[in-house]
């Protein structure tokens, strides 16, 4: 008996201490659920009486005073359009070059490697108003494809690192057989290899997508026009304006740019769990 | 090494395949817009983007010019020329630096909205950055001339950079001191004392002090949560002030911005009194929020506030109200007076401040001559006069001033006087340095970090490392 | 013996230059596109932000050349202290956090839960933070610290403790920015440690309870011995990542009140973007990249270059 409580009472304490220190993150999700369907809350979270009126903006315009906001539906699709040329342009990129990095053995591949992990620790948003000279150099500014140009470059080395584990892990006789069958190295890594790693190519890609997804100060200072905004800038422009006017229509808003990343997120979560150092940003 | 630069040419050659692989969307998207206004065999659509910043109810600012495009339409078609001008518009009215910045380098790229309505005394800043048009040509001698002849000179000065002409004026406003009656008469004050204020204002009898000292004793008996409220960010209004305490910040002599320590303590020093002596405005006012101010004014919730004519307009256009929602203009005639910005002491000057906007051209634009003449029909009294009323600003001609819409309107003919009373920051391109660098002197007095003393001398320290060309003063 | 390869590979590369441009053509399909993103978009910015910090560039964006002057400016800006002292503030508690309070969290959820699902469940809840975007994230704390009595934790302190509402952002700048900065980073230091934890031979934690060690022990003696190169990593990782991102500053505080939240990134950013001082702001970058590339180098020399690139299998 005293065996079990000493074992059971630590383990009571600590759901309670876990259970105390996740409340504020459930309530502050919730609240953001609550109040978007709801005109008033009980106890700050509950919603009292239902409402559809905050998602207004998804069949019609928002209107504060006399000026007019942008539909949601084209910044929605500027929004996926970001976040799936990030994710595709990183994903190809990363699996050709850690491909080249884990397999093949060329000049100059350590000093590659070296600055790769050199790089990630490198301030890219140090660099913002350089970026801006580079991007207007290549005629890319003010256009989606600049950021996610930028985006893809930032997230890259990461990726390939990540990615190049997966080619380590590879055995080496299978490869090694598809040259005796007559592969070149291209269809070696494209018909043998890619798919044996979809794991690793899963990870690299659902990272790029949150990253694409999510990414504001990038978009928020290259791209000007406003059929070029984002969810993100969308958002920030409608948080100026609305947030102690509006908020429900904020949390509705909110949560429509929220509902990708969390569907996403519950689908892979366990092969995002397992990653270790991988790819994430801190 | 040749071998190295051909091998760098060769990735970057296989890299802009993959680049214009992946910008076709975009191209092919303009290309749509393109062949879809141009379809029309003789006649030549002209988009002209036009941007635009100020409170949500000031989004006349681009909508006058998407109206006046239809009559400028009517004028190309009847002198023949084949043109016709189609405006987007785009009101921003959150983050003014911002809106500043992104034109900035969108100009840089060879782009940006061809006509933009911008704070006169960013002109200075504009001009010397080679952003926007010089326009001397167009107003004096063109064949719009005749729509801006009649604009107050006073405005065309605010529109200089180096005696050159950069803008059109917009519009032009003051800033009063709204009071709330109904709090002065739950502290006893009689319909004719309410009403007699303003005049005493003026004259120099009710001074800044008598101010402070009425929002205390509305603070203390109940009569308002808060007594003296004033914007929560960087702005004009406490520029204000310092001229109300006799300070300049301009040689227009030298060109030089100047810094006299006197009146900017004095300046500070009143902020403190307000904040951390008498209490009445709250300490944390500089990190407030716009919505959370209105708010609390228009509810009733404090006898002072440092408002602008435009506000005005914008309570009878946005909800800011949590019951009334947006406020009918009799309510206010009823609740809200407004008076300029009282003398330091007995007998003193008090003043407002304007912060004319102006139009000015990209000079980017592939059609300066559309977009000047654009501008130039809506600067007609019709247009002027219509956003005048709507947002609560002041008209730019004497034409304009003449309009029986704008004659009748009870608050803008009200506040017509407080124009001689007026003053107008300096154009000046480091001038902005200035009010970001005593904003933040003005917060560390408010929050009781700094004494005035301080202040003024972190403000000194600040100024000589960030302003190049300033004079200092003691 | 791929080493031995690899050293002779590099002799002979000296040797015999063709060589190594065949071996890098041959590569070049696979590393090419990498190769220029990197250089387009690291390697160039470095050196423009290099060349504008020596330049007066202001809101004529123009490169007036103006030697060191902006060095030199920055040596007697007053700001300077107090916005090194919040940057070394802000990495170290928000470190704390990230490292300590990831590791608590990991200990919770990937050792005392047996159960996996409630592990996950709780994991999951703390990933929320870190997936949410920017945006959504700091407008979820500028509701939470709302000044007014509608704000959540006005409302808690109000009902717990009878207080009257606080304006917590206009009081505790630092706090506020180091803690919802240590929940996001909080997250990433639990998924590490957790998959550590989990990788963990079982072996030793059945003889320690044969032993009769308590969980005490187990966690001294098993779990931490472990888990020393991955809090390290972590340590360093974290510390970079943090000196250099402001995003989330920016939007919850903004460096305000009063220079009380600006942390070295940001106050480049504000010089740049707010003042139009882009010069002085490269300066101030360039001094971020120096630091930065010194903590890799650190962090290089120890891990090792080995361990970090856990070196593949090469045949050629």
């Amino acid at each position: 008996m005293r065996q079990q409580i000493k074992v059971f009472l630590p383990r009571i304490f600590i759901y309670l201490l876990l259970i105390f220190v996740s409340l504020p993150i459930v309530i502050a999700y919730l609240w953001l659920f609550s109040s978007s369907i709801s005109r008033e809350l009980t106890f700050g979270v509950l919603p009292r009486s239902f409402t559809l009126d905050n998602w207004r903006f998804l069949w019609s315009e928002i209107k504060i005073g006399t000026k007019v906001f942008e539909n949601i539906w084209p910044v929605t699709f500027n929004s996926i359009l970001l976040a799936g040329s990030i994710t595709v342009a990183e994903v190809i990129i990363s699996l050709l070059a850690g491909f080249a990095l884990s397999r093949m053995n060329f000049f100059g591949k350590d000093y590659i490697m070296k600055t790769a992990i050199i790089l990630h620790a490198f301030p890219g948003v140090a660099l913002l108003i350089a970026l801006f000279y580079v991007l207007n150099f290549i005629g890319l500014l003010d256009k989606i494809i600049g950021v996610v140009m930028v985006k893809v470059a930032l997230e890259l080395p990461m990726a390939t690192w990540m990615i190049k584990g997966f080619f380590d892990e590879f055995p080496w006789d299978i490869e090694w057989a598809a040259y005796i069958d007559g592969c070149t190295r291209f269809q070696a890594w494209y018909r043998i290899i890619l798919p044996q790693i979809k794991p690793g190519i899963a990870a690299v890609a659902i990272f790029a997508f949150l990253a694409g997804w999510s990414e504001f100060i990038y978009s928020y200072t290259f791209l000007f026009s406003s059929e070029n905004y984002t969810l993100a800038v969308f958002l920030k422009n409608l948080i100026g304006d609305f947030r102690f006017l509006d908020y429900g229509l904020l949390a509705a808003t909110g949560l429509f740019y929220l509902i990708p990343v969390i569907v996403f997120f519950l689908i892979s979560q366990k092969s995002l769990m397992k990653m270790t150092f991988g790819g994430m940003k801190g | 090494m040749k071998k190295i630069i051909g091998i760098f040419l060769t990735v970057v050659l296989s890299m802009s395949l993959i680049l214009t692989g992946c910008g076709k969307v975009q191209e092919t998207k303009d290309a749509g817009q393109k062949s879809d206004s141009g379809k029309t065999t003789a006649i030549e659509n002209i988009v002209i983007e036009v941007e635009s910043y100020g409170s949500p109810a000031d989004s006349t600012r681009s909508t006058n010019l998407q109206e006046a495009a239809q009559e400028l339409n009517k004028i190309l078609e009847e002198k023949g020329d084949n043109r016709r001008v189609e405006v987007k518009t785009n009101h921003v009215s959150s983050g003014y630096d911002e809106y500043n910045r992104k034109f900035m380098l969108a100009h840089k790229s060879g782009g940006g909205a061809d006509i933009r309505a911008i704070s006169h005394s960013d002109i200075a800043m504009m001009a010397q950055g080679g952003y926007i048009l010089q326009l001397d040509d167009y107003v004096n001698n063109s064949e719009w001339s005749k729509y801006v002849q009649d604009i107050y000179p006073n405005l065309w000065d605010a529109s200089k950079w180096m005696a050159r002409i950069y803008g059109i004026p917009q519009d032009t406003e003051a800033r009063p001191l709204y009071f709330r009656k109904d709090i002065l008469k739950k502290l006893g004050w009689s319909d004719e004392q309410i009403s007699a204020l303003p005049e005493k204002i003026k004259n120099g009898e009710f001074t800044l002090e008598d101010m402070t000292r009425l929002a205390r004793e509305a603070v203390k008996k109940g009569a308002a949560k808060i007594g003296i409220y004033h914007r929560p960010n960087n702005g004009a209004d406490f520029i204000t002030l310092v001229y109300d305490f006799g300070g300049r910040l301009f040689d227009e002599n030298t060109g030089k911005l100047i810094f006299e320590r006197k009146p900017i303590k004095d300046t500070l020093n009143y902020f403190y009194q307000i904040a951390q002596v008498d209490k009445v405005i709250p300490s944390g006012m500089t990190s407030m929020e716009w919505r959370q101010i209105h708010k609390g004014w228009v509810e009733g919730e404090v006898l002072f506030w440092y408002g602008g004519t435009w506000h005005w307009g914008e309570y009878q256009k946005v909800e800011y109200h949590s019951k009334l929602g947006k406020l009918s203009e009799n309510y206010m005639f009823q609740n809200m007076g407004y008076a300029l910005v009282p003398a330091p002491s007995k007998g003193g000057k008090p003043v407002t401040l304007s912060q004319p906007y102006m139009y000015v051209i990209n000079r980017n634009t592939k059609y300066p001559d559309l977009a000047f003449a654009l501008i130039a029909v809506a600067s007609q009294p019709k247009y002027n006069v219509k956003h005048a009323v709507e947002s609560g600003h002041l008209v730019i001609s004497s034409a304009a001033a003449e309009d029986t819409a704008y004659k009748q309107n009870r608050f803008l003919h009200d506040v017509q006087y407080m124009l001689n009373y007026t003053t107008v920051q300096p154009n000046h391109p480091e001038f902005g340095k200035f009010t970001s660098a005593f904003f933040k002197a003005i917060q560390a007095v408010e929050m009781g970090e700094y004494d005035p003393e301080q202040a003024v001398n972190w403000l000194e320290e600040q100024l000589k490392n960030d302003v190049k060309d300033m004079v200092f003063v003691d | 013996m791929q080493e031995q390869g690899l050293v002779v590979d590099k002799k002979k590369a000296k040797k015999n230059i063709t060589e190594n441009y065949r071996s890098f053509l041959t590569a070049l399909p696979f590393i090419g596109p990498f190769l220029l993103l990197i250089i387009l978009f690291y390697f160039t910015p470095v050196i423009l932000t290099l060349i504008m910090s020596l330049t007066g560039m202001d809101f004529t964006l123009e490169w007036k050349f103006s030697g060191l002057e902006n060095y030199i400016k920055l040596f007697h800006d007053q700001n300077v202290e107090l916005v090194i002292i919040n940057t070394i503030k802000y990495v170290v508690f928000t470190l704390v956090i990230n490292v300590g309070f990831g590791f608590l969290l990991a200990i919770a959820t990937g050792y005392f839960i047996k159960d996996e699902n409630v592990g996950l469940l709780f994991q999951t809840i703390w990933m929320l933070p870190r997936m949410t975007p920017a945006v959504i994230y700091a407008l979820l704390w500028l509701w939470f610290l709302d000044p007014t009595e509608v704000g959540m934790l006005n409302i808690l302190s109000g009902k717990l403790f009878v207080l009257p509402p606080q304006n917590w952002i206009l009081n505790h700048p630092m706090g506020v920015v180091i803690i919802a900065n240590g929940m996001i980073g909080a997250s990433l230091g639990m998924v590490v440690f957790s998959a550590a934890i989990k990788s963990i031979p079982i072996d030793y934690f059945q003889a320690a309870s044969v032993d009769g060690a308590s969980d005490w022990d187990i966690i001294r003696h098993v779990i931490i011995p472990f888990l020393k190169w991955p809090i390290m990593f972590m340590t360093i990782w974290q510390t970079l990542s943090l000196i250099t991102s402001y995003e989330y500053i920016l939007l919850l505080t903004d460096g305000g009140p009063l220079n009380k939240s600006e942390v070295w990134s940001l106050f480049s950013y504000h010089k740049a973007f707010s003042n139009y001082e882009f010069g002085y702001g490269a300066a101030i970058s360039v001094v971020l990249v120096i630091i930065a590339i010194i903590i890799a180098l650190i962090m290089l020399k120890l891990f090792g270059y080995e361990a970090m690139m856990n070196r593949g299998k090469i045949k050629v």
